[in-house]
């Protein structure tokens, strides 16, 4: 029995003026970029999954085949993809059936939309793949593949659950960045957010043990590779990271991952997570205005935190890891002067990275649900447009206009050679103030 | 003992603070697609070399200092003490 896994990859931004900003600005590597070009870590965590009695291929589309091409055979089909790439995906699944090869779709987007997605394929899996796809595998294999199967949504790294991907799939192929995952969800509980919290019961750690094996595991596959940690947010236990930091030193790595402001607020934590590799945290600050952090997460939590920032951003990064400020544009509080507001927050705070976003309805999510009550949403289903840079709703206090122009412009500003000369000199000089530098 | 050129200093500064060997590395190689170092660890390459040298790069110059050719040109230039 032959299985393909198929990740849908490669999102275009679909508006013109950010397309050819995406080309004349070198610099502008986008998070979406990036994150478009790792291995699907879900699918590679399936194949974890399967018995071994079944051949499993991986496989990346970046795009649909044509017509008549013909399509690699294989006995059952798995999909995964983004939202933005999920009509993509669905395609290529009917392609499938109509050639009589079952689909399986999963991830994200899928457990959001069950009833949208189960309309292209002959089984389904909702929230994580753990306890669903051995149960799919037996069940396919007798014949009898029922149409929903639902994944586990907690204790997903037990024994018995939890498997590790296998990245030995990935051999041969030129990737120089490999995900590993060692928690799911986030208990700040943003508005907005599509990651994992929408799977997961409740924020779920990984043993650190488990983490490191992982980590080895890929780095006999890959040449040294950029290690990225596919968490909504790494270090919301602190004790936990203290050890991780602590045991993946001797393993000479460097990694990115991906947390929230409160890594400031630990010392030895940062001092451990600069001496283990850490080269970069992506925070989502989201906002340089308390105003704009309103109601965004239970308890106001990022807006409690927002007059912390500069001084957590100085923090962080005397410890040589750099922070990623990641900001969204079109909050409610959002108005024509809040992209100057941001570039002044990106030059002041000293950040060396800087990623801008455009607010998102994914599926699944609350910001979703009140847009669509507010009758915000700008076309039902736009999912092609939910790349993170294409405005889908109507803003509060912009017009689409203005946001999509605001944002070209912020791009210009942030994303143009000096700018990029300026972070990196003052990376550099927080280089040579770092203890053992030159030994 | 003869002393280290200052070809092997740069050398064995780069394999310091990379953390990989350089031994097999070419005047005219990347060292970020060579030797596999992200763009972070490549910038902490040259301000160890700043450091050492007590001299500064132009920033404007920073994006094309890629190679031990390059490197040794712009120490060259920025008048960098062997």
């Amino acid at each position: 029995m032959k299985v393909g896994l198929i990740a849908m990859s490669g999102v275009r931004v679909r508006h013109p003026e950010l397309q050819r900003i995406g080309v004349t600005l070198p610099q502008f590597v986008t998070r979406g970029h990036t994150i478009a070009t790792l291995p699907s870590l879900g699918l590679l965590t399936v194949a974890g999954l399967t018995p071994d009695d079944v051949e499993v291929v991986y496989r990346e589309m970046d795009a649909l085949p044509a017509d008549d091409a013909p399509l690699e055979r294989f006995d059952l089909v798995g999909i995964s993809s983004f939202t933005a790439r999920i009509r993509a995906a669905y395609a290529l699944a009917d392609r499938y059936r109509a050639r009589g090869v079952p689909v399986v779709l999963g991830g994200l987007h899928v457990s959001a939309l069950p009833d949208e997605a189960q309309r292209h394929a002959d089984s389904i899996v909702v929230f994580g793949a753990e306890r669903a796809w051995p149960a799919l595998i037996a069940d396919f294999k007798q014949g009898r593949l029922r149409p929903r199967y639902i994944g586990a949504d907690d204790r997903v790294f037990d024994a018995g659950v939890y498997a590790p991907p296998r990245f030995e799939l990935l051999r041969g192929r030129p990737y120089n960045r490999i995900t590993v995952q060692t928690s799911r969800g986030c208990p700040r509980r943003c508005e907005f957010c599509a990651a994992s919290l929408r799977i997961t019961r409740r924020f779920q750690q990984k043993p650190v043990a488990l983490a490191v094996r992982e980590i080895e595991r890929a780095l006999a596959v890959t040449r040294q590779p950029f290690f990225e940690l596919a968490d909504d947010n790494t270090f919301v236990n602190k004790k936990w990271g203290r050890d991780f930091t602590e045991a993946i030193a001797p393993l000479r790595i460097q990694w990115f991952t991906e947390t929230d402001i409160s890594v400031a607020d630990d010392a030895i934590l940062l001092e451990r997570m600069a001496r283990g590799g850490c080269r970069q945290v992506l925070i989502g600050l989201e906002s340089p205005n308390a105003d704009g952090l309103a109601r965004m997460n239970p308890r106001d939590w990022k807006q409690r935190r927002q007059r912390t920032y500069r001084e957590a951003i100085r923090k962080i990064q005397s410890f040589g890891v750099t922070v990623n400020g990641c900001f969204i544009l079109g909050l409610d509080a959002d108005t024509p002067d809040t992209f100057r507001q941001i570039r002044d927050f990106a030059d002041a705070s000293g950040l060396i990275e800087v990623q801008v976003t455009v607010q998102t309805p994914f599926p699944g999510t609350p910001l979703y649900d009140r847009l669509e009550r507010e009758g915000r949403l700008l076309r039902a289903a736009d999912w092609d447009r939910c790349t993170l840079f294409d405005v889908t709703f109507q803003p509060r206090a912009l017009s689409v206009r203005e946001l999509e122009d605001g944002l070209c412009r912020l791009f210009r500003e942030l994303y143009n050679a000096t700018q990029f000369a300026r972070r990196k000199r003052l990376y550099m000089e927080i280089v040579k103030t770092l203890p053992g530098l030159e030994s | 003992m003869t002393k280290p050129s200052s070809e092997d200093r740069l050398l064995a500064l780069i394999a310091r603070v990379a953390q990989k060997d350089v031994s097999a590395l070419r005047p005219h190689d990347d060292l970020l697609e060579t030797l596999g170092l992200d763009s972070l660890t490549g910038l902490r390459i040259l301000a160890a070399i700043e450091k050492q040298h007590a001299v500064r790069f132009p920033d404007a110059s920073l994006s094309r200092l890629r190679t031990l050719a390059h490197l040794r040109r712009a120490l060259k230039q920025a008048g960098g003490r062997p």
